[in-house]
């Protein structure tokens, strides 16, 4: 009897720590989770700087890149001059986006010109990308020669899941 | 000072704090997770982009690819493939997307103005589909939102630097 009352006196303080441990496991272990598999998911990776090339006498390199989030998916394209700056209207960038096990154009931006004395540019185009599908970013860049524009590729980004 | 002894202020505040700890993990794991956020290094590019075999040509004598595939055959096939809204592939035809482009302007003065009356046509019109097709190009398959005005434009001028 004594003992019971001994056991019954205990019992409390053990359930206490007990479901006190258990709420700090779950959270600890959710938050991980969470925050993992959604930044998996979510996230900006770029290729590797293509160039430099000449383009009306101007240096030019470019990088495309692949960015997936919550709220907007875009396959971008920047282009860079390597040094001074292009006057308005010489470099372009043409952003797209692919879907990586298909090679379907998810997502195309029109040619968008230098409004400004630039030293660089950069857009993308939007898409919705399937939940845990590869895509990746692949575009073109437009260079002023002096009396017609060049189009140069840029090397494709790695691939982002949606 | 024992777990079950702590107050109940100090019990949230402990919580909290393992969910920012758990936070914290996750994210230091997510570069080794598939799919991860990651910089390219020259390794990860030069592993091959990918490659789709090149063009079919349908029963009607018209090219079908992807649009990548134009660094290595040279040109765009006849129809491009697109993905869906509801993630299927359908093709838009290449002169359809070459129309959605618009002229390739003769200067650069030429360019800044189409480039502004485009603009102010998508805020008239709205975003408006290219029709879609089967690999055959005549069996219709929808229509196709991929081709948008461009987002998130950043110009950066000597002064940004």
């Amino acid at each position: 009897m004594e003992a019971l009352r001994s056991h019954q006196r205990i019992a409390p303080g053990r359930l206490k720590r007990s479901r006190r441990l258990r709420v700090i496991a779950i959270t600890f272990g959710a938050s991980l989770l969470a925050t993992a598999t959604t930044a998996s998911f979510a996230g900006v990776a770029s290729g590797s700087w293509y160039g430099p090339y000449s383009v009306g006498g101007y240096s030019y390199k470019n990088v495309a890149t692949i960015s997936t989030s919550s709220t907007l998916d875009q396959g971008r394209v920047k282009v860079q001059v390597q040094s001074g700056s292009a006057p308005t209207g010489w470099m372009g960038t043409e952003p797209r986006a692919f879907r990586y096990s298909t090679g379907a154009l998810a997502c195309q931006g029109p040619v968008t010109y230098s409004a400004s004395v630039a030293v660089s540019l950069e857009t993308g185009c939007a898409f919705t990308a399937a939940t845990g599908v590869g895509y990746y970013a692949n575009g073109f860049t437009h260079g002023w020669n002096g009396s017609t524009y060049k189009r140069w590729g840029s090397y494709n980004s790695p691939n982002q899941n949606g | 000072m024992r777990l079950e002894n702590l107050s109940r202020t100090a019990f949230v505040g402990l919580t909290a704090g393992c969910a920012v700890l758990g936070a914290a993990v996750g994210i230091s794991l997510v570069p080794h997770l598939p799919g991860g956020a990651a910089q390219a290094s020259d390794a990860q590019i030069e592993s091959k982009p990918p490659s789709y075999g090149g063009y079919e040509t349908n029963a009607n004598g018209l090219t079908f690819g992807s649009a990548v595939e134009e660094a290595t055959v040279g040109q765009l096939p006849d129809l491009i493939a697109v993905e869906m809204a509801d993630g299927t592939v359908a093709y838009i035809y290449q002169r359809d997307l070459v129309a959605a482009q618009g002229e390739t302007p003769s200067s650069p003065t030429q360019a800044i103005a189409q480039q502004q009356e485009r603009l102010d046509k998508a805020r008239e019109r709205g975003q408006r589909g290219i029709q879609a097709f089967q690999a055959d190009g005549v069996t219709p398959a929808g229509l196709w939102y991929g081709f948008s005005p461009a987002v998130g434009t950043v110009e950066e001028s000597v002064s940004d630097r």
